[in-house]
């Protein structure tokens, strides 16, 4: 991910006593404060350039335009916004343009503020005039999910969504598929793979080895408070009749 | 209840913890690559070491819904061509198959070879990438609720 730019640092003025305190509790604030997740743009430029164009390749492919629409609501600060983006470019919108066939992926993010007992929520849909189009479901099917959304991660999951839509329209044969083609040349020096993945083992068994193993402790725990605390086996005293003596 | 009984619980409950422990531990074996190998066909004349090709007559988007809900990838690509599922022990693309023909290609290789091999769609993503850009790698902490 290329860094998110930053807004152009205003040339300090010169300020009085009073200005310094307040330049200083806006610094306090700013530092305190953090846009949500979420904050329009989810994409930064360069991403969402690079996504248009990835779409628009296979809008060639196809004959169909993909997009993406996300609506961010922000309760608690200024981030609400619109970020869109379709084969036509950053900024625009596929649905009612020159082209015939589109299919966008709709988001809506909803950040209430500090105050509020409400939760983030997020939600998200297909919006296609093609019959037959990919789905919600569909999009649900391949990972694509509302805690995604709220995640830090947002504008990965925004692109895998929009990214998506070509291959599930061409699995649902309204149109040619687009095959991926493989890299015959060598690398540029340095390239490689990195962050080797955690254990395959763990991720499919690691939850069962878990409960088990916590089965186990807890077993053996509340075995050994019992021995300790209530002495199954310590004998009981014998209770002597006063005349039988 | 008498201690008796509740040490008896306990023990049982410890039991039954072992044996699943030592179920899981010893009675789970197979990868990713197993789990494919058992179920696609494959294409000798493509495959040469760690690389190994399969064909199946699903779709792309079947056959990336069955690997990943049978062996969890650590990370995934969507692309309009097809998936990547990235493994400790292999990156598994699906594409379709050529032009003209039904259901998708599944390619598996190791580290090193499948990011050779997919360097244009997963370059930057999965490892080091000295192209024109770098995509889609995160936005960092989430700050929101």
């Amino acid at each position: 991910m290329t860094a998110r730019t930053t807004p152009p640092r205003r040339t300090p003025g010169r300020l009085g006593r009073l200005g310094r305190l307040l330049a200083a509790a806006g610094v306090s604030a700013a530092t305190l404060w953090a846009p949500p997740a979420g904050a329009v743009p989810i994409l930064e430029g360069a991403d969402a350039t690079e996504l248009a164009q990835a779409l628009a390749e296979a809008t060639d492919d196809q004959d169909v335009c993909y997009g993406w629409e996300v609506t961010v609501s922000d309760y608690g600060g200024s981030a609400s916004g619109v970020d869109e983006g379709s084969s036509l470019g950053v900024g625009r919108s596929a649905i009612e343009t020159e082209c015939e066939r589109y299919v966008v992926f709709e988001a809506r993010v909803i950040y209430t503020s500090q105050a509020s007992e409400s939760e983030d929520s997020a939600s998200f849909d297909v919006r296609s005039n093609i019959p037959g189009a990919p789905t919600a479901t569909d999009l649900g099917e391949a990972g694509i999910s509302t805690s995604g959304l709220l995640g830090g991660n947002d504008d990965q999951v925004v692109a895998n969504a929009a990214l998506l839509l070509p291959a599930l329209v061409a699995e649902k044969g309204l149109a040619p598929p687009i095959t991926l083609e493989a890299n015959t040349q060598a690398l540029p020096s340095g390239d490689r793979a990195t962050g080797t993945p955690g254990s395959d083992w763990l991720r499919k068994y690691g939850a069962a080895a878990g409960m088990a193993a916590l089965l186990f402790a807890g077993g053996l725990g509340w075995a050994g408070w019992i021995v300790f605390r209530e002495r199954p086996f310590r004998r009981r005293p014998v209770l002597v009749d006063e005349e039988e003596r | 209840m008498s201690p008796k009984v509740k040490l008896l619980a306990a023990f049982g409950a410890a039991g039954i913890g072992l044996a699943a422990l030592l179920g899981v531990l010893f009675g789970t074996k197979g990868s990713v690559r197993d789990h494919i190998s058992g179920r696609y066909q494959r294409v000798a004349a493509e495959s040469e070491g760690r690389s190994v090709v399969y064909t199946s007559t699903q779709p792309p988007g079947a056959v990336a819904k069955s690997i990943a809900g049978a062996w969890k990838p650590a990370e995934r690509i969507n692309d309009p061509g097809g998936y990547f599922l990235r493994y400790r022990s292999a990156i598994v693309a699906i594409t379709a198959a050529a032009a003209g023909q039904a259901g998708s290609r599944i390619y598996v290789d190791d580290q090193r070879q499948g990011y050779n091999r997919w360097y244009p769609y997963i370059g930057g993503r999965w490892g080091t990438f000295s192209g024109p850009a770098e995509t889609f790698r995160g936005g960092g902490p989430a700050a929101g609720k």
